[in-house]
């Protein structure tokens, strides 16, 4: 029994670490260069069969310089890899350093963009970095509100910029900055505008035409400040209006929602005004005035086109279109007339989320209490319950003795 | 896993270790309303155990919580071998050491087949 049970813990204790380990995770993006400056070397951890990570018998000497082809992953370990020495491997952040603690512009990966235009919304500024990176040190910080041109781009959510002929780095995940927008926005359904916390502000009729002052920048790309009727506010994934034109292949049907309303013969010329492309497998759909309904068609594949586009102009306003007020520019007399743009203030709504997390979390423990007692009352009840059955038997056995005597 | 989830991956991880601790209590002789009271004992302990584990790692990262889980963990095996020692008829096994048992058993179990599933 005592080897069973030292058995049992051995196997315990090491299914522990082994989840533990397991906790790791997959690895982020981006690519740049670190040293190993621990002098012991850096410690390996590869993929096992189990699919996880574990600690390999590979330590990356002192001194080697290797590629570091993803972001912090668990606070704690990058990924780094090296073709000559067939490194490939997770090790922990705090053996290996930035390479002389600076990014070539000139690195694979990085993309030139048309220089735009950026605001700072970030309370407090937003710093601008020796590389793009969490892990590249800090130049300066940006203050608020400040304006800025971004000329290259890396990665999802990193744009390179020059503050005060200071060059570096600026993050744009969680929306921390935006850059002139100027689109015009367009949807054939009700959009809703929303504030910094995430909070419904407004709501942009379907079929209206609005005007984005900036898009703002965060990984998932599709967040525009705008200024409907006096509401300013962010909306999302609202499609820019493009008015086109399309020749039809193979006879389509015409929807409102889900429903059939009318029907487009093969070859026919549709105009539009709205492409909404479709994600993975679906459709786009294409929004005609004309036929004031949708077209749902792939053009995804080039053997199975649904349909051709004979003419596209995108409505856009005038460059040098930019919110009064925004980036301090005079409006042009030919624009029409908008009231003053503040600058919109962005909170970091981590903390609402998180409290909302906490509180479900929380009434999940009041519950297990709850629970708890409960049953702690019923296995009471029932081991009372099974005492006297059991007191009955024992009095019946003893009458059943005395009569016997 | 979302914390949107958590209520439903708590009674899905209660229901495993329902299964593995009765069906080893069984294969150890156990029987009746000693079933009941195993299995009511896991719906004193389990739930808890795994919501707060959830609370310390959302709120102090996963360091804390492979410790709260060690501590809790031993908390819980003496919890259950004083219930099993008062309440349980069959005392061929002690306790305190059937809930060894039956919490390794459910640990180990339980960890093959998440990584089976997951």
């Amino acid at each position: 029994m005592k080897k069973v049970l030292s058995l049992l813990i051995i196997v315990f204790v090491f299914c522990f670490m082994v989840n533990v380990k397991a906790d790791m995770g997959p690895p982020n993006v981006i690519k740049y260069y670190v040293t190993v400056v621990n002098k012991s070397g850096a410690q390996c951890y590869e993929m096992g069969n189990s699919g996880k990570y574990e600690k390999s018998d590979k330590i990356v000497p002192y001194g080697t310089t290797l590629y570091v082809a993803d972001e912090v992953v668990n606070g704690k370990y990058v990924y780094v890899y090296n073709d000559e020495s067939s490194i490939s491997c997770l090790a922990p952040l705090s053996d290996v350093m930035i390479k002389n603690d600076s990014f070539d512009i000139k690195t694979e990966g990085v993309e030139k963009i048309e220089p735009v235009k950026a605001i700072i919304f970030a309370d407090g500024g937003l710093n601008l970095r020796k590389g793009p990176a969490m892990s590249y040190g800090r130049i300066v910080t940006i203050p608020q509100y400040t304006v800025i041109t971004i000329s290259y781009k890396a990665g999802s959510y990193w744009y390179y910029t020059d503050y005060n002929g200071q060059k570096g780095w600026i993050s744009g995940i969680n929306q921390y900055f935006g850059y002139d927008g100027n689109d015009v926005l367009y949807d054939n359904v009700d959009t809703s505008i929303y504030d910094s916390k995430g909070e419904v502000i407004g709501t942009i009729p379907k079929l209206t035409e609005v005007t984005d002052y900036v898009n703002v920048v965060d990984y998932r790309s599709y967040a525009h400040y705008v200024n409907y009727n006096g509401i300013k506010g962010y909306v999302y994934k609202m499609p820019s209006k493009v008015d086109g034109e399309l020749k039809v292949i193979g006879d389509k049907y015409v929807y409102e929602g889900n429903k059939v309303i009318g029907k487009v013969n093969n070859g026919e010329t549709v105009k539009y005004s709205i492409i909404k492309l479709g994600v993975y497998n679906t459709p786009n759909e294409i929004y005609s005035d004309s036929l004031k309904g949708v077209l749902k068609l792939s053009n995804n594949d080039d053997n199975k086109k649904e349909y051709t586009v004979v003419k596209e102009n995108s409505v856009k306003k005038l460059k040098g279109y930019i919110g009064e007020g925004l980036f301090g520019e005079k409006k042009e007399e030919k624009q029409e007339v908008v009231n003053d743009v503040e600058p919109p203030v962005i909170e970091d709504s981590k903390q609402e989320k998180n409290s909302s997390t906490t509180e479900l979390i929380l009434i999940c423990v009041l519950c297990s209490i709850i629970g708890a007692l409960t049953c702690f009352v019923v296995i009471k009840l029932v081991n009372m319950r099974k005492n006297k059955k059991g007191d009955v038997i024992n009095e019946t056995e003893q009458k059943n003795n005395t009569e016997q005597k | 896993m979302l914390i949107s989830e958590l209520p439903v991956v708590m009674i899905r991880s209660l229901l495993i270790t329902i299964i593995i601790e009765v069906v080893i209590a069984i294969i150890l002789g156990y029987r009746k309303i000693d079933l009941l009271n195993i299995l009511l004992v896991n719906i004193i302990t389990n739930p808890l155990l795994n919501s707060l584990t959830v609370y310390v790692n959302v709120q102090y990262g996963l360091k804390m919580r492979n410790i709260t889980l060690i501590i809790l963990e031993i908390v819980i095996l003496f919890i259950e071998g004083y219930l099993f020692q008062k309440y349980l008829d069959r005392k061929k096994i002690n306790g305190y050491l059937l809930s060894l048992i039956l919490n390794a058993s459910s640990f180990i179990l339980g960890m093959i087949i998440n990584n089976i599933i997951y």
